[in-house]
């Protein structure tokens, strides 16, 4: 039977996870390079809610990868994490900042090409909009962008 | 209003994010706020942009031909392939605003046709063009009219028994080669009043499915006095100098100091074309100076005096004042050495001169000038010189002559203007097993020493300056082709005996560095191949592209010489005639197997189709793929013994286009092709197939009815809705794009190629032998 680790959120969130889910996090894997005996790994900047995503997240490619890498599973694994991103914008960015501080490389990878997908095809107002960005562009930095960056106005 | 989402990310989340945008939406990104275009204001990011933005302009330029439709708007009219995703870019405006972004638009401009293929009657077999600006050189009859676009191509061609020099006015480039050569013609006794002995055909638009020998308009050669026969774009001057050898190979050289003798500097040396085939019979050779290196005008009181004379010499119709003279003479005098098939180095003088006569029509161009016998020098040898390159002093480099001068000889130590300051000479002497670097000095024009492989089976081929002459980059650096010796006797009576592949398998061929500061090799490096076409190119300071006999392009990067940076097997060919196809059955398959493993390609010859271009790679025959290369930091040409050119694009590859400051590396830029998922082979094998198929519809890459073939292939344009990235791929090593061919093979024939735009490169290619079998016998390009 897989070793247990408990993971706890900054909210005071429990997660039990096998050892071999959580490894999938660089940060837990060196944390336990370091301590071995670690039972209970408390993470202090994702929240309980963030915390459950990534843990899904981890559960299941560790599963799909041990079922090992055919097409049939590298296209259940493309329809589950477009189902998995299918969230609100606070959430996958919550998502971003979590993979970066468990330095889970696939997950940050995923949820910014996600983001970047928000961003595209967009004009600068729409972005705004989007994101509730404030424009504080004076002017003449207006001018000078414009100067710079010309021809992405055409 | 609530906190942006996107702004509690932190600099390295939100950095992530941006390296999954494109282009465009990066900008419009960087634009919404401050804090978004600090971040934003990445430099490896916005060089990634850069890139990206001149990739999509290429891709626009050659996607397809983009028609005005009688509203105005841009419809491509192109394959749907190309026009989903990159046609909306008004590439012809961003390059009308005059932004600096210039797209290669070569186009085939002229195609000389000699007589019958005959080696010893006047066939020109080594061509080298260089720029010359206008006032350049000291002239005899004044200041000469400022060109209006600031300079011409001087043009030397070597002929068995004499020089030529034609000066070549940019106009040339866009308004088609024709004589004007009324003054020329007559100074050289030539033929005038009819334009019966040139090949006046235009090439059509439709002009690209064509064999070379049904199209191109012609160069004049030395005929055609006619005034109202053309532009007068083109002046040609015969018999300038009288060789009883033969030259085989040119390099022009601007020297400070006295002129007419020895003691001359080195400041502007031109690169050398190449002399006639390997092993091939004695010929001639064509040269043109300006190319890289324009000359920058400097006093010299001396050059003035020597351009009196040298009108006095002439009897000129209107001789110069020698106030006027002195006025006119600002600029370094010009040296070519001419190469001879005796081993003698022939070092001539330029001199321009007006070419004079109330009665040429203001548009004829009016220039022309003579070559003055300097000195001659041996070395030792009459083996053929089949190569001169110039390896120029720079003042980083202290002179290369000063730096040989302990090792290699004489090295800057004599001459008047000496003061060590010079540069070298380099000549490949094709002798046999026996072939050597002959190193001369320029100043002083002695012969200083003699290098040969130092591996007794093997013998040099080739040679080339490391790097340009504009660059201060290893000026004192030649890079050397050496194959073994063992060559068998079928291939020893070839053309191209180096391209003998049936050797032992640890026969292979070399490339290896030459020092000159201390006269040998410095550097070897083994080579995958055991053939070697004997003609190297170098581009961007370190990049070196070779040709062998089973391999069309190979790339390498002299920082890491183990394996090549990218590999093109073979090339699509025409398709053999009957009778070839025949000759190549009986002569094939005995030892002919491909280098690189290709030999699973063959297929049966007798089901290729005839008629048409063979999509895919063309099939393993009786003959070789190598490419006479030529290249400038941006252009890559190849001419294949076809009379096929091959250009590719090097801008898309190493980044922006023009200057070895932005080298880049060697990178695929298009992650996103549409056979990122496909092997290596499948993607090229699409390659061509789109080139096939635009050169079939006749679309042109350049202006003005080329026949260069668009290559939308090597572009991609599946975004499939995805957000596009500019990571790295999965792609391991990329090739150059490839923007196209040109069909100009035929019988004996100079080809040249332009570009529409500037001083940008002009591109002179000699082939000679008849339809059956042909063989470059020499290429180059000027400009840059």
């Amino acid at each position: 039977m897989n070793a247990k680790l408990t993971l706890t959120s900054n909210d005071g969130q429990k997660f039990e996870v096998e050892k071999e889910v959580a490894l999938q996090s660089q940060m837990i894997k060196g944390m336990l390079e370091d301590i071995q005996s670690a039972a209970s790994v408390p993470l202090a900047n994702v929240n309980g809610q963030t915390l459950a995503k990534v843990v899904e997240y981890c559960k299941f490619h560790y599963e799909a990868t041990k079922k090992g890498d055919t097409q049939k599973t590298k296209a259940a694994i493309k329809k589950w994490d477009k189902a998995f991103l299918n969230v609100e914008q606070s959430v996958l960015f919550d998502l971003i900042l979590a993979a970066n501080y468990l330095h889970v490389e696939s997950l940050l990878q995923l949820t910014c090409q996600a983001a970047a997908k928000l961003i595209c095809n967009k004009t600068t107002q729409e972005i705004r909009d989007m994101f509730n960005i404030e424009n504080d562009l004076t002017a003449e930095d207006e001018a000078q962008l414009l100067s710079e960056i010309e021809w992405k106005f055409e | 209003m609530p906190g942006a989402e996107i702004l509690r990310l932190g600099a390295d989340p939100l950095a992530h994010v941006l390296q999954c945008l494109d282009a465009d939406s990066l900008a419009r990104l960087c634009c919404t706020c401050r804090e978004l275009r600090a971040a934003s204001e990445n430099p490896s990011l916005w060089e990634a942009f850069a890139r990206d933005r001149w990739f999509h302009v290429h891709t626009a330029s050659f996607a397809g031909p983009v028609d005005e439709s009688t509203d105005g708007s841009p419809t491509n009219v192109s394959n749907a392939r190309t026009s989903t995703a990159y046609a909306v870019v008004n590439w012809k405006r961003l390059f009308a605003e005059e932004n600096g972004w210039e797209p290669l638009r070569l186009r085939h401009t002229a195609q000389q046709q000699h007589g019958p293929p005959n080696f010893g009657t006047g066939v020109a077999l080594a061509l080298q063009p260089v720029w010359l600006p206008s006032g350049a050189t000291n002239c005899d009859g004044g200041s000469l009219p400022a060109s209006k676009d600031d300079g011409d191509l001087l043009l030397a061609v070597g002929k068995p028994n004499c020089v030529e020099l034609w000066h070549v006015s940019p106009a040339a480039f866009t308004q088609g080669f024709t004589s004007g050569a009324t003054s020329a013609a007559s100074h050289a006794g030539g033929a005038g009043g009819s334009c019966s002995g040139i090949n006046q055909q235009s090439r059509g638009s439709s002009g690209s499915n064509n064999r070379g020998d049904k199209g191109g308009t012609s160069l004049p050669g030395t005929c055609c006095g006619d005034q109202g026969c053309g532009t007068g774009a083109v002046q040609s001057i015969s018999n300038l100098l009288a060789l009883d050898d033969g030259a085989a190979s040119f390099a022009w050289v601007s020297c400070e100091g006295p002129p007419g003798g020895r003691g001359a500097n080195t400041t502007t040396p031109a690169s050398s074309g190449g002399g006639g085939g390997e092993g091939g019979p004695s010929g001639a050779a064509l040269s043109a100076l300006g190319g890289p290196g324009r000359i920058s005008p400097t006093a010299a009181a001396t050059a003035a005096a020597s351009a009196a004379a040298a009108a006095a010499a002439a009897g000129a119709a209107a001789p110069a004042a020698p106030d006027e003279a002195a006025t006119s003479a600002a600029a370094p005098p010009l040296t070519l050495a001419v190469g001879t098939h005796s081993g003698r180095v022939i070092w001539t003088q330029y001199e321009a001169q007006e070419a004079a006569g109330p009665q040429l029509p203001s548009s004829v161009h009016r220039r022309s000038g003579r070559l003055r016998v300097l000195s001659t020098t041996a070395c030792g040898s009459n083996g053929q010189l089949a190569e001169l390159h110039v390896l120029p002093a720079t003042s980083g480099a202290a002179g290369a002559g000063t730096g040989a001068g302990p090792s290699v000889g004489a090295g800057g130590a004599g001459g008047a203007a000496g003061a060590g300051v010079g540069g070298i000479l380099a000549a490949l002497q094709r002798a046999g097993t026996r072939s050597a670097v002959q190193l001369f000095d320029v100043a002083t024009q002695r012969h200083l020493a003699t290098v040969r492989d130092p591996f007794e089976s093997h013998h040099f081929v080739c040679c080339r300056p490391a790097a340009a002459a504009t660059t201060a980059v290893d000026p004192h650096v030649l890079l050397v082709g050496s194959v073994h010796s063992a060559i068998c006797g079928r291939c020893a009576g070839a053309p191209l005996p180096s391209l003998c592949n049936h050797k032992s398998r640890t026969a292979t061929a070399a490339l290896s560095t030459l020092d000159v500061r201390c006269g040998g090799l410095t550097q070897r490096f083994g080579l995958q191949h055991r053939s070697l076409y004997p003609r190297l190119a170098t581009a961007r300071e370190h990049y070196v592209f070779t040709s062998h006999a089973g391999t069309a392009l190979e790339v390498y990067d002299r920082r890491a010489m183990s394996v090549p940076l990218y590999s093109r097997a073979r090339l699509p060919s025409w398709p053999l005639v009957k009778e070839e196809l025949l000759g190549e059955e009986e002569e094939g398959g005995e030892g002919e197997e491909e280098e690189g493993g290709e030999g699973e390609e063959e297929e049966d010859l007798e089901e290729e189709p005839l008629g048409g271009w063979q999509e895919g790679p063309a099939p393993v025959l009786n003959r070789h793929c190598g490419l006479w290369l030529e290249a400038n930091d941006d252009v890559l040409l190849g001419r294949a013994d076809n009379g096929t050119l091959w250009l590719w694009d090097l801008s898309t590859t190493l980044g922006w286009a023009r200057g070895p400051d932005r080298s880049g590396i060697w990178h695929y830029w298009d992650e996103r092709a549409p056979w990122q998922h496909q092997t290596d082979e499948e993607a090229l094998g699409d390659e061509l197939l789109v080139e096939v198929a635009a050169a079939r519809d006749g679309n042109g890459a350049g202006g003005g009815g080329s026949s260069l073939a668009a290559a939308a292939a090597s572009v991609g344009v599946d975004q499939g809705g995805a957000a596009p990235a500019r990571r790295p791929s999965a792609w391991p090593l990329g090739g150059p794009i490839c923007l196209g061919w040109m069909a100009s093979g035929g019988i004996t024939s100079m080809t040249v190629l332009a570009s529409g735009v500037g001083p940008s490169p002009a591109f002179f290619s000699l082939g000679l032998g008849d339809r059956m079998r042909m063989c470059v016998v020499g290429s180059a390009m000027a400009g840059v």
